[in-house]
């Protein structure tokens, strides 16, 4: 019986420290991530597949810039082939290899709307993220797990590593529905400065 | 006069079985009535000559733009317009409206190749067939990998793992997916930030609780969604709720005051049993005309019932002649002698001018017409064959001074002239430039309102910037091929989003000669697909069973699409295939929508003239703008019937009269109103439109029916208590319609206007200005 109560005890101390924990981690990194209005990154991201014998590895270019009044992403592929496209203020641009093509109806919705979560991510507002996901600790001490509340086609979970000074995402995992997993790890070249000529196509 | 004068006299012998009879017609009018319903359609109101512009209506009717509300839901973000558009979505009660799909949802890989093999046609064989290339399949499977690797790839594993090689390249042009719809279920915007959102009223757009209840959920979901989500609605509810809300709100506000004049009017100038008589009349009259009119057209034209409320107040008008007239004496049988000459004038001139609209083109002009005839024709008869022995009519007597007959006036024919030469001067000067406004939108609540929004609407998701052909033949197959043959040529022409059903339905023989050919295909290539397949996947890493759910979905059984597929159902085809292919008749018909290549000005030649020379015949251009512009054109050509109206009436009243002083004496109640009617409608900015044009014919024909009985009183020296009745008359009236001027409902408005105007005016003539035209004649030395 004592050795029950001392099971009880310890996970439920164990479960406030964690919710402590998490509130914490999220309240850091949303300060942290605030003060980040512009960036420039490198990525890799590594795509498993249930039904494919091996990993897709792929790896490119990141950079954007949220000043006021001008909204800027730019997500280029750069390896095994070029492709990317470049949003300013609700315009897209598409290409793949050397050549721009516009972007179909459907593919404007889909950026559109990509974009939109992910400046909703940048602004990292906690209460906002609750709301949308169930908040638990990740893999990692720097990191928390989103699930969201209703469920999504696209994702089943994100887990989010904090870089060690809590100022920016090092590495996004999502996971899917059907047992993919993928992994976008960041290498931050400038944090809030001009972005560079390679944020150009 | 003296057939009316011995046929009254026979009724009143036989009072009793007289009564009884009436008592029986009424309840038989009531009877009948049951019968009578509101008809909605718009086509009442198009010139059955027409029968182009008539198709036309009635085609809109069906589409897909026709009674429905519309709502476009903006917000900051797609998500936050997406999560508005279901809070509107269950906020609505089914009871109400249903939400409609007009595009193609639920999609998937295993739904695709569903379709696929009723569309396999020779064309789409070849295509298959050189895909099974194995340098074909690794391209498409190259291409996939690069899709996994891609952001957002993971939203193409159904597709990738379900139709690898694209089979569904070869039905994707077909699909009604027009382009700024994509994957989602609603209309989206291509930025995202609006949702449409469309909902059928269950009981018809002319429910007005239905269309309140639908605009009671938007405004209830308004206070529960986010800040910087704004809704915009339009559509027919849209307007069928703010009339009745504006209706009701001016009901309430007038109906008490209204009534209250009524009471006033009775027990200040009444004072009698004879007010219930009275106030009977138009009653009965409206009831048998009312039931008369639905036994000619079953269904009748809301301009009836709402001229047929207004129309009350002349059939009255003979009653309380009659009334005051027979009181006036004791001598009643000289009295009603005398009373029945100058009423049953007025009533002929009255019935001339209703009966030059019979020649209307317009269905709801002649039921109009046809009602106001059989409500005059039963006041007048009632006034003159029956009111006259019930008891309590005529009681008390000597109201006025008994009747002496004091020796005739004499109407001074140059004052007259100069009177009537002056009011018609008057009238035309008013009538120059005054501003017209025919459009149905002229008699609606909120109108402005509700354009703005409407327009809003239409510009953003191009609602009716499109054309329609319909396309008819006696078989479904046929007009089947003939939309798709249509659709193919146009599109290679240029038109853009054109859209028929023949492009996800095909004649089912065609359907069964693909399914045929699909399975032969299948069956010969299955096993060199799934070599070839499962080779060059090893080749770009995919596991063996990567393509499992493709293998599956191959396997389900095959059946021609027809009507009645359930997957037209899952893929939401089910609305657009009722509103574009339906049957008229024994004709079957299907309806085809695309828009011009470029703004041409007249597009509805120009895709006539795109048209293959065969299909032509059987096909009819049509387009909503185009219709509105010829009901405004048609209803402007109304107008041309005055002119006969007034001319008819002329030619009666100088029959009638004799004397073109007492002629002109008698016009001047007429034309002082028409001058003060056009008066008010110039100082008010209020436009001529067809609630006023519809309450004209009421002033005017009250206004000639006072200026026959005032000029008969004063060339026969009678006292009939004329002055009584026509104050009386002018008052009721005044007092049911007049005050309508105080609306907030432009339509009622219109018509109040023009009636407080016009009565006011021809009271005044009736009691001031004709006896001015009566000069007293100097005794003779």
């Amino acid at each position: 019986m004592r050795l029950l109560a001392c099971l009880v005890l310890s996970f439920v101390c164990a479960s406030a420290f964690a919710a402590e924990n998490t509130d914490l981690l999220l309240e850091k990194a949303s300060s942290g991530l605030a003060r980040t209005f512009a960036l420039e990154a490198t990525f890799q991201q590594r795509a498993e597949f249930a039904f494919m014998d091996v990993p897709l590895e792929s790896s490119g270019k990141l950079c954007f810039s949220l000043t006021e009044g001008q909204k800027f992403i730019f997500w280029e592929y750069r390896s095994p082939e070029r492709s990317g496209f470049r949003w300013r203020d609700g315009t897209v641009e598409l290409w793949t290899g050397q050549t721009s093509r516009p972007a179909s109806a459907s593919e404007r919705q889909f950026l559109n709307g990509m974009t939109e979560q992910l400046l909703q991510w940048t602004a990292f507002d906690p209460q906002q993220l609750k709301k949308r996901y169930h908040i638990e600790p990740g893999a990692t001490p720097l990191s928390l797990r989103f699930i969201p509340r209703e469920k999504s086609e696209l994702f089943a979970a994100i887990e989010l590593t904090f870089s060690p000074d809590l100022a920016r995402i090092a590495e996004l995992k999502f996971s899917g529905q059907e047992q993919e997993v993928t992994t976008l790890r960041f290498n931050v070249q400038s944090q809030n400065s001009a972005l560079s000529e390679d944020c150009r196509r | 006069m003296n057939a009316l004068c011995r046929l009254y006299l026979l009724l009143k012998q036989g009072r009793l079985p007289v009564l009884v009879l009436f008592a029986c017609a009424l309840l038989l009018a009531s009877l009948c009535l049951s019968r009578l319903s509101l008809n909605g359609s718009s086509a009442v109101f198009l010139p059955d000559t027409d029968a182009n512009m008539r198709l036309a209506a009635e085609l809109l009717e069906k589409s897909l733009l026709s009674g429905l509300l519309f709502v476009d839901v903006e917000a900051p973000s797609s998500e936050a317009a997406m999560n508005a558009a279901d809070v509107l979505e269950k906020q609505m009660p089914r009871t109400a409206a249903r939400a409609v799909r007009f595009q193609l949802s639920g999609m998937t890989p295993q739904r695709m190749l569903r379709l696929l093999p009723s569309f396999f046609s020779p064309e789409a064989e070849a295509a298959l067939t050189a895909a099974l290339e194995e340098s074909h399949l690794q391209e498409r499977l190259h291409e996939a990998k690069k899709t996994l690797q891609e952001l957002g790839g993971v939203a193409a594993i159904p597709w990738i793992r379900g139709d690898p090689l694209r089979f569904r390249d070869v039905l994707t042009s077909r699909l009604p997916v027009s382009s700024s719809l994509s994957f989602l279920s609603r209309p989206v915007s291509e930025d995202g930030r609006h949702v449409l959102l469309i909902f059928r009223p269950t009981g018809g757009v002319l429910d007005t609780s239905g269309a309140r209840i639908m605009l009671q959920a938007v405004q209830e979901a308004r206070h529960l969604l986010k800040e910087g989500v704004t809704l915009r609605l339009s559509g027919g509810p849209r307007y069928t709720a703010a009339n009745a809300e504006a209706i009701e709100h001016d009901i309430g506000r007038i109906a008490l005051l209204s009534l209250a004049g009524l009471g006033f009017a009775y027990l200040v100038l009444v004072r009698s049993r004879g007010a219930f008589w009275i106030f009977l009349t138009p009653v009965a009259a409206t009831l048998l005309a009312a039931a008369l009119t639905g036994c000619v057209w079953p269904a009748a034209s809301g301009l009836v019932l709402g001229f047929g409320m207004a129309l009350m107040g002349l059939a009255e008008d003979y009653a309380i002649h009659m009334h005051f007239a027979l009181r006036s004496t004791r001598d009643k049988q000289r009295a009603y002698e005398d009373v029945c000459p100058p009423l049953a004038q007025g009533f002929l001139l009255n019935l001339s001018g209703f009966a030059v609209l019979l020649l209307s083109s317009i269905p709801a002009i002649r039921q109009m017409a046809f009602f106001s005839i059989a409500s005059l024709t039963a006041g007048f008869l009632l006034a003159v064959l029956i009111l006259p022995f019930l008891p309590g009519f005529s009681t008390p007597e000597r109201l006025a001074a008994p009747i002496v007959r004091q020796g005739g006036r004499q109407a001074a024919l140059a004052r007259g002239l100069a009177v009537c030469a002056a009011l018609l001067g008057v009238c035309f000067l008013l009538f120059e430039g005054m501003r017209a406004d025919f459009s149905p939108q002229a008699l609606s609540a909120g109108a402005q309102t509700i354009a703005r929004d409407a327009a809003a609407l239409r510009s953003l998701w191009k609602l009716d910037s499109g054309m329609n052909v319909l396309f008819s033949a006696n078989s479904r197959e046929e007009v089947l091929r003939m939309g798709n043959r249509c659709a193919g040529i146009l599109r290679e022409n240029g038109w853009q989003d054109v859209r028929t059903p023949s492009d996800f339905l095909l004649p089912e023989k065609e359907a069964a000669d693909n399914c045929a050919r699909w399975k032969r295909w299948l069956g010969q290539n299955a096993p060199l697909l799934q070599t070839r397949l499962a080779r060059t996947a090893s080749l770009e890493h995919f596991r063996e069973d990567a393509f499992r759910p493709f293998f599956e979905a191959l396997e389900q059984s095959v059946s021609p699409l027809n009507l009645d597929s359930p997957i037209l159902q899952e893929l939401g085809l089910r609305d657009v295939l009722a509103m574009t292919l339906f049957e008229r008749g024994r004709t079957h018909c299907l309806l085809l929508s695309c828009t011009a290549p470029t703004a041409a000005e007249n597009t509805e030649a120009a895709l006539a003239a795109a048209l293959p020379q065969e299909d032509r015949a059987h096909a009819f251009v049509f387009s909503p703008r185009l219709l509105e512009t010829d009901i405004s054109v048609c209803f402007r050509q109304e107008r041309n019937l005055l002119l006969p109206a007034a001319l008819l009436a002329l030619m009666l009243l100088v029959l009638f009269l004799r004397r073109p002083a007492r002629v002109l004496a008698a016009c001047t109640p007429p034309l002082l109103s028409l001058a003060a009617v056009l008066a008010a409608l110039r100082l008010t900015g209020l436009p001529l439109n067809l609630a006023s044009l519809s309450a004209l014919p009421i002033v005017v024909g009250l206004a000639l029916d006072h200026g026959v009985m005032v000029t008969h009183a004063l060339e026969f020296g009678q006292d009939l208590g004329t002055r009584r009745a026509v104050v009386l008359s002018s008052l009721t009236a005044f007092m049911s319609m007049g005050l309508l001027a105080f609306s907030e409902h432009p339509a009622l408005r219109s018509m109040g206007c023009v009636i407080f105007s016009g009565l006011t005016a021809e009271l005044a003539a009736a009691l001031w200005l004709i006896p001015l035209l009566y000069p007293h004649s100097r005794p003779k030395a």
